[in-house]
């Protein structure tokens, strides 16, 4: 039955999240019948959602014969990185994007099981400025400001 | 012609002759290293290429395509493993032939068939582009509609998954598409208040995310992999007994190769490993395949590369891409404010002419990276993963980001990149989420336009010729082979009986 389940859920998270983008398309404004170009701007997105939704009863339909496909585990490091990135996102928005960026890299190299000081150094901090100052003088990328952006934007 | 020969004279131009050179060796390490290929790279370049011209963009984006897909050979022959998954079946028989002190001649054998391949599919986009193009002008709003919608069907046979989970995969994609403001009305959809989504979710963080961010997470699951580079002294221009020996082989699969191409949404994966297995239908050494026949190299290479050419055919002259990567260039084309079609051809004929031009000159460049290059770029692979992928990581983040210098957008990108594992690890096609996101605006567009025009009596549609052309098609695309399943079982079961 955990077989069965694991090739239910993803479809059946699909016809969820397809259902409520159904539901919530009821939310969209309707257009006077002068203005409209075709069909109303929730039409459409309706449209789409119901195909996904019977694509997922398809698809349970099909699996209800699947056998075992349960995905193998995950190991310790994808958890790690996922982490890391979730930290990465968090710091970026919250605190400064170049601080980020040093943590991200320094933190993934870190969890996938490099420990040499120069290389960490290397990745966390030599990098990501060297990116960072190409993208803002190649590119005239301006970055959002925050503790360390600030030290060079002034 | 004309247009070819001043697209050839623009190449005088120091700048994008250079441009060419340093993007083919950039697309030969991106497609050496293990877990990137064509796409990703393509992925990965295109928010260099918004902050470039037109034409440089498209010639960047084209040039990485066909010189990633070469060069997944290389680590194919040499550590078996395949820099791209075009180059899979080039494992089977390269580094065999490999083990037995022949790596110089299998890369031989894979530079010219790569090279003979890619020329002939770049003749085929000259001349088939324009003239599918010319066709296209006999199109209008309902058989543009019926066109995108056989190309979103064709998503129901990417890779060897599941049908369903494809296609639910490509209507996410064209759902995601209707975030932002409703161009025609001016009504937000799925914005949740957030100003950030009024424009929709773009492209690029959308590629980088599902391309990018979810390989890497992918990697971190594969961190214990040894790779073992074989020894090699020189790579070797292929003796004329082997070309003889091949040459059958290489024409067919750049046929089978160009063909695939032009498909809506098939590739050089495909192409590869159809040509693959009619080499080995067809050829007398057939049970060699396997042990390192160099007709099976032969078979992978030429197609895989003719299949570029092909692919740009469609993604050109109609807007419809035919292949993963072509997807990721029609979107830099479409960001850069080019809508591809027959008023491409029409308004733009330099620029097309530069595009086949650069991407002839960056074919034969493969000979010289190929035969002189080969042994250098196999070291790439040697760099630890540990080290490449977090480099990856921050070009990822600083190009999600340079996009609209927006922090949406790179949690767009993470985001994206943490669900493109989740589809890849529960079967679904993360290349149909990035098709159906491109083709999306397109298909609505289009069947408003077409309802619009029939004054809301949408099944005028099927009155059009071609537009019921491609109607057949999609369903012949989407119900073709389970019916023919279903004749088989039934005739199965009553010859039992």
């Amino acid at each position: 039955m955990r077989a069965r389940y694991s090739s239910f859920l993803p479809l059946i998270v699909c016809a969820l999240i397809a259902g409520f983008a159904y539901g919530w398309s009821y939310t969209f404004k309707d257009v006077p019948p002068m203005l409209i170009r075709g069909f109303q701007p929730g039409a459409f997105p309706r449209l789409v959602a119901g195909i996904i939704i019977a694509l997922s009863l398809i698809g349970l339909w099909q699996a209800r014969h699947a056998g075992e496909d349960r995905p193998g585990a995950l190991p310790r490091e994808f958890h790690l990185s996922v982490l890391m990135l979730g930290l990465f996102g968090g710091l970026a928005l919250i605190g400064d994007f170049l601080f980020a960026l040093m943590i991200g890299c320094a933190g993934l190299a870190w969890c996938w099981g490099e420990r040499r000081p120069l290389v960490l150094i290397g990745l966390g901090l030599v990098a990501p400025v060297a990116v960072v100052l190409f993208f803002d003088a190649a590119f005239q990328v301006r970055f959002p400001r925050g503790f360390l952006i600030n030290l060079y934007y002034g | 012609m004309g247009d070819i020969l001043s697209g050839l004279l623009a190449l005088g131009d120091p700048k994008l002759l250079l441009l060419i050179v340093a993007t083919t060796l950039a697309g030969t390490v991106i497609g050496v290293l293990p877990g990137l290929n064509a796409t990703t790279g393509a992925a990965l370049m295109l928010p260099f290429t918004l902050t470039m011209d037109p034409i440089s963009a498209t010639v960047v984006l084209a040039t990485i395509y066909g010189s990633a897909t070469f060069a997944g050979s290389i680590t194919a022959i040499l550590i078996n493993t395949p820099g791209t998954s075009a180059s899979a079946t080039t494992c089977l028989d390269g580094y065999p032939l490999a083990l037995r002190g022949e790596a110089g001649r299998a890369l031989g054998v894979a530079t010219i068939a790569s090279t003979f391949g890619g020329l002939v599919s770049i003749v085929f986009l000259f001349v088939a582009a324009p003239l599918m193009a010319r066709l296209a002008y006999d199109f209008g709003p309902p058989e543009y509609f019926a066109l995108t919608l056989f190309g979103l069907s064709m998503l129901a046979t990417i890779g060897g998954g599941s049908a369903v989970k494809n296609l639910i995969a490509g209507a996410f994609g064209v759902l995601l598409a209707t975030i932002g403001v409703d161009l025609l009305t001016g009504v937000e959809r799925y914005t949740f208040g957030t100003h950030a989504l009024y424009d929709g979710i773009g492209f690029v963080p959308v590629m980088i995310g599902i391309f990018g961010i979810a390989e890497l997470l992918r990697q971190s699951t594969q961190l214990g992999t040894e790779r073992r580079l074989i020894a090699m002294r020189a790579v070797k221009l292929p003796s004329w007994a082997d070309i003889r020996r091949i040459r059958t082989t290489v024409l067919r699969s750049t046929g089978i190769g160009t063909f695939i191409g032009v498909l809506p949404a098939e590739g050089a994966t495909i192409a590869s490993m159809i040509s693959y297995n009619e080499a080995r239908r067809w050829s007398p050494n057939r049970d060699n395949f396997g042990n390192g026949e160099i007709e099976g190299i032969a078979a992978s290479e030429a197609a895989n590369n003719s299949a570029i050419g092909g692919s740009l055919v469609p993604t050109l002259a109609l807007g419809i891409p035919g292949s993963p990567t072509a997807a990721i260039i029609l979107a830099g084309l479409l960001t850069q404010g080019l809508q591809p079609g027959p008023m491409l051809f029409a308004e733009q004929g330099e620029f097309l002419g530069v595009i086949f031009a650069a991407l002839l000159v960056a074919n034969l460049l493969f000979i010289a990276v190929g035969l002189g290059g080969a042994p250098i770029f196999a070291r790439i692979t040697t760099i630890p993963v540990r080290i490449l992928w977090p480099l990856v990581f921050l070009f990822s983040i600083v190009g999600a980001y340079a996009i609209r210098q927006s922090q949406v957008d790179v949690i767009i990108a993470l985001a994206f990149g943490v669900i493109g594992h989740l589809m890849i690890r529960h079967g679904f096609s993360v290349v149909s989420l990035a098709i159906g996101l491109v083709l999306g605006a397109m298909v609505e567009q289009r069947l408003g336009q077409s309802v619009a025009m029939f004054r809301g009596e949408w099944w005028m549609l099927f009155t059009r010729p071609i537009a019921l052309t491609f109607f057949a098609l999609t369903l012949l695309a989407l119900f073709g082979a389970p019916t023919t399943h279903l004749i088989r079982k039934i005739t199965r079961k009553e010859i039992a009986s």
